[in-house]
């Protein structure tokens, strides 16, 4: 497998006040396509800061971010917005649908953006609430549905571009465990169906044992890199 | 990107700020009523201002019978009183600028005038008088559709003048009754001539309400002892909109026939429109401003607040790839539509409050005025769609400078706002 993402020498530190927080201290990380990689660490151990690098919502102070050949220091914030539209989906821990969309609306979103003519987008965006089981709440808004259902039209936004990638930021934790489960395969199997590079950061044992690779954070430092056998 | 695509997200834009709006429903309902009745007040004192211009025009053009153009010697107005002689126009400078106003306005009525003064007998008893010499027929003329209204010469009775209310009243006079005018000649001396009461009329104005009279050409110049001779030409054009225009070609015909003439339009003549004018648009003015200052800080307020609570979903669209244009362009866009729907509300009010002001015939008496007028409401549509405009531009700069702030937040930050 070739690689999407080379994070070099990479350093991210926040000031809050006078007082300077070092989130990312010298990362080193290569990922593949179609790889599965699990973030794990404990709080403040800069895994969200790891996972906003990747995500292109965030600049690293010092080091290189190699995103599909692209050095992203040399992008445009333009650039980077389309970047994220066309090659990057989002799974947020708080799902952040647009509230005043209904789920087909939401998974509209991304295609709309890009222009996606509206019967197309609409179409597509149908599919994938099917492929995610929720077809039926197409017309509903977020706050009429549940977290899990939530959560599985945040899923079906996040694949409905084809990105080359998927950034999950803790997207079991406001779950309970019937709907973790549902979601962890959900997650699981669209990786496996469709290729696409999935990195999540979690906590949560289920989720860990189902990624190929995990990455243990500690104080910003990446102080373990392993292939899980699933 | 193509047209198509612009519309598709104009359109896309369009809902999503509508949906916007209706998310706070009761604060949104709040700015766009204080939009609309900010509006119905500045539209409602536009009609008002109007109709008052419209009454004041027709009194300047018509009731004082300053045309739409008056044409007289440079410095007649400062000058002719104390150098009568060096000032007036004879019989053939009338007849060169009368020929110039055919050729340039072929419709144009034409009058000449003389003004006098002096002091008006009933045989007890004596006041002063101010008395516009013009022919009944051109009197007639001159006055167009409100030719039949009181005050007007009566082209059959060639001594006959009328007099102002209040300087009848003065007098004791009425209808039939015969007075003597008494003043001095174009050289100094004393001149009398007997005439004839036809009619009494208001002038509408207190100051001269006492003293006016209308008398005809001939009779002024008899007293004045000016056979032939004008102080001024009233000119009358057929479309009221071709006065500053056809003042031009005027100004400039006269010169190229060697004429060094004033030419003036009524609006410069009539020092009251002019006053009042200047005072109601500086009214205007002023309620406009509180209007704007209100609606401004109103839309900022609720922008403000909008953004705050939309950090969050300002971030997440950032994420998924949204622009930070358009994201612009959607807070702006609700601002658009809060103001574009206030005003339409305000158009609404305004029709009805305006039609029922006007049904209920209330009337008032201006300052210096002798009678009542009647309240009316017009309607601008061009001073509305300036006031909608304003509205429109100052409410997306009211919502541009918290909107921009926000778009300049990092991401990280507006997906962790709280």
């Amino acid at each position: 497998m070739s690689t999407l993402l080379e994070l070099r020498s990479l350093n991210r530190t926040y000031h809050l006040g006078h007082a300077t927080v070092p989130a990312l201290c010298g990362i080193n990380l290569d990922i593949r396509r179609g790889e599965m990689l699990a973030v794990c660490g404990a709080s403040g151990s800069g895994k969200s800061t790891l996972l906003n690098m990747i995500g292109l919502i965030d600049r690293p102070d010092e080091g290189s971010l190699r995103f599909d050949g692209d050095d992203t220091s040399m992008l445009s914030d333009h650039a980077l917005t389309v970047c994220r539209n066309r090659k990057i989906g989002f799974v947020f821990q708080a799902f952040n649908l647009v509230p005043v969309f209904s789920a087909l609306e939401n998974v509209m979103l991304p295609l709309t953006i890009q222009g996606v003519p509206e019967v197309e987008a609409r179409q597509r965006a149908g599919d994938w609430l099917g492929r995610v089981g929720i077809a039926k709440f197409a017309h509903h808004l977020p706050d009429r549905m549940s977290g899990g259902q939530r959560q599985r039209v945040a899923i079906a936004r996040a694949l409905v571009t084809q990105p080359m990638l998927v950034i999950a930021d803790e997207p079991t934790a406001n779950l309970d465990s019937a709907n973790s489960e549902m979601i962890l395969d959900m997650l699981w199997q669209l990786s496996e169906d469709s290729h696409v590079t999935c990195v999540f950061a979690t906590h949560d044992q289920r989720l860990l044992v189902r990624a190929r690779r995990h990455v243990l954070m500690k104080d910003g430092q990446i102080i373990d890199d392993m292939e899980n056998h699933v | 990107m193509n047209s198509v695509a612009t519309l598709m997200e104009l359109r896309h834009t369009m809902l999503f700020a509508a949906r916007n709006l209706k998310r706070n429903a009761r604060r949104s309902v709040v700015t766009l009523m204080s939009i609309a009745f900010g509006f119905t007040a500045l539209a409602l004192f536009a009609g008002y201002t109007m109709d008052v211009y419209m009454g004041l025009r027709n009194q300047a053009v018509y009731g004082e019978l300053l045309g739409h153009l008056t044409i007289s010697r440079p410095d007649m107005a400062q000058e002719g009183y104390l150098h009568p002689e060096k000032y007036l126009l004879d019989a053939d400078n009338i007849r060169k600028i009368e020929e110039v106003i055919r050729q340039i306005s072929p419709e144009a009525k034409f009058a000449p005038r003389l003004a006098v003064s002096g002091m008006i007998s009933n045989g007890k008893i004596s006041t002063i008088f101010l008395a516009e010499g013009v022919a009944p027929t051109d009197m007639r003329a001159l006055r167009g559709r409100f030719a039949n209204a009181s005050g007007t010469l009566d082209p059959d009775k060639p001594t006959g003048i009328t007099v102002s209310r209040g300087l009848a009243s003065l007098l004791g006079l009425k209808e039939g009754d015969n007075v003597s005018l008494l003043g001095s000649t174009v050289r100094g001396q004393v001149n009398a001539i007997d005439e004839e009461i036809v009619d009494t009329f208001d002038t509408g104005n207190a100051a001269t309400n006492d003293k006016m009279i209308f008398m005809p050409l001939t009779q002024a110049r008899a007293l004045y002892d000016a056979e032939g001779r004008a102080d001024r030409l009233t000119v009358m054009l057929p479309d009221a909109a071709q006065t500053d225009a056809i003042t031009a070609r005027i100004v400039t015909a006269l010169n190229a026939q060697g004429l060094q003439m004033d030419v003036k339009p009524w609006y410069e003549l009539s020092v009251f429109y002019r006053q009042v004018k200047g005072m109601l648009n500086m009214i205007f003015a002023f309620l406009f401003t509180i209007v704007l200052v209100t609606s401004t800080m109103a839309l900022t307020n609720v922008i403000s607040m909008n953004v705050v609570e939309r950090t969050r979903e300002i971030g997440t669209l950032r994420a998924l790839g949204m622009q930070r244009g358009s994201i612009i362009r959607l807070f702006l866009t609700e601002v658009v539509i809060m103001v574009v729907s206030g005003c339409f509300i305000g158009l609404l009010l305004t029709l009805l409050l305006g039609w029922g002001i006007n049904a209920t015939n209330i009337s008032y008496v201006p300052p210096n005025s002798t009678a009542a007028v009647p309240l009316t409401i017009g309607f601008d549509p061009s001073l509305m769609i300036v006031i909608s405009l304003v509205l429109s531009v100052f409410g997306a700069l009211a919502a541009w400078l918290p909107t921009h702030r926000a778009m300049h937040q990092p991401i990280i930050d507006a997906l962790g706002h709280v």
